[in-house]
C-alpha cells in the first residue's frame, strides 16, 4: 500500500513538473505578444465618469429588484435577464455623444462586463465603460 | 462491463479537464481577472495560479485520457476540484456575484453560470470518487 502512494507521489510530482514547464513557457508568450496590463472591459474609475459631466448615460446592468431599491439617478435598466425588453428603452434615449457606463453591485460582479460586451458587439456601439466598483463605489461617495 | 464503464469515466473526466484547462490556458488575462474577482489571493499569486493552473489541468486531464501516470493525476484531480468546490462555496458564502471561471470567460450569462458550477462541481466528484476504487480493484 505504501508502495502505491509513492508512486502516486511520484507520479502527481512528475504532472506538477510538466505543467510548471508548459505554463512558463505559456506566460513567456502571453507577456511579451499580448497585452497583459490593459484591461479588455474599458473600466473607469467614478471620479474620471464624474467630469464626464452630462454626457454620461448610465446602465444599471443589476436584476430589476436591486434597481427598484435604489440606482444612480437616472440610469436605465439593462440586465441580460430583461435584454430584449429593455434594450429598445436604451436606444430611444441613446445619443452618438454620449459615453454609455455600465454598472453592477460591486467591484467583484460580472454583470456590468458582460453588458458592456454585448452593447460593443452586437448593438454596435462605441463609447462603453464599465464603472469600477459598481454600485457600492457610487453609494460610498454619495452616501 | 466494468471496463468500459472505467474507460468512460476516465476519457471524460480527461476530457472535461482538458478543455477547462485549455481554454483558460489561451487567455490567462480573462482568468486572472475572474481570480481577483474572488478575493482570495494577491495579485502576484493570482497572476502565477492564472498561467499554472491551466496548465496543470490540461496535463492532468491528458494523463486520465491515456492512463499515464494514472494514479498521480486522479490525486491531482480531486485536489483541483476539491480546491474549485472550496473557493466557488466561499465566494457563495461571501455572496460574491462573480463568474464560475470553470470554463475561461464561455459562460455568459448567470443562470448558465449556476448551472456549470453544480454541473461541473457534481459530476467532477462523482467521478473522481469512483475512478480510485476502479485503479485499485484492477
Amino acid at each position: 500500500m505504501q508502495g502505491i502512494w509513492k508512486s502516486a507521489a511520484r507520479q502527481a510530482a512528475t504532472l506538477l513538473v510538466i505543467a510548471l514547464i508548459l505554463s512558463v513557457g505559456s506566460a513567456f508568450y502571453h507577456l511579451r505578444v499580448k497585452s497583459w496590463r490593459v484591461p479588455s472591459d474599458n473600466s473607469v474609475p467614478l471620479s474620471d465618469v464624474q467630469h464626464w459631466g452630462k454626457q454620461v448615460l448610465w446602465i444599471d446592468a443589476r436584476s430589476e429588484t436591486e434597481y427598484a431599491s435604489g440606482h444612480i439617478p437616472g440610469a436605465l435598466l439593462l440586465n441580460l435577464d430583461q435584454w430584449n425588453e429593455l434594450l429598445p428603452s436604451l436606444l430611444q434615449v441613446w445619443e452618438r455623444d454620449k459615453m454609455v457606463v455600465v454598472y453592477c453591485s460591486s467591484i467583484s460582479c460580472q454583470a456590468s462586463r458582460e453588458v458592456a460586451e454585448k452593447l460593443r458587439d452586437e448593438v454596435g456601439l462605441q463609447s462603453v465603460f464599465v464603472l469600477q466598483g459598481g454600485w457600492e463605489a457610487w453609494r460610498q461617495q454619495h452616501g | 462491463m466494468n471496463r468500459f464503464v472505467e474507460r468512460a469515466l476516465r476519457v471524460s473526466a480527461g476530457a472535461m479537464f482538458v478543455y477547462a484547462g485549455s481554454i483558460k490556458a489561451i487567455d490567462p488575462a480573462q482568468f486572472f481577472t475572474t481570480l481577483q474577482n474572488y478575493h482570495l489571493i494577491p495579485p502576484l499569486v493570482a497572476a502565477a495560479v492564472a498561467f499554472y493552473l491551466p496548465w496543470l489541468e490540461v496535463c492532468c486531464g491528458a494523463a486520465l485520457i491515456f492512463r499515464r501516470f494514472y494514479l498521480g493525476a486522479i490525486i491531482t484531480a480531486m485536489l483541483m476540484t476539491a480546491t474549485f468546490m472550496f473557493v466557488l462555496v466561499s465566494a457563495q458564502l461571501r455572496g460574491l456575484n462573480v463568474a464560475c471561471g470553470c470554463f475561461g470567460a464561455a459562460s455568459p450569462s448567470a443562470s448558465t453560470d449556476q448551472l456549470i458550477k453544480f454541473f461541473t462541481s457534481d459530476l467532477s466528484v462523482l467521478i473522481h470518487s469512483i475512478l480510485p476504487s476502479f485503479y485499485l480493484a484492477a
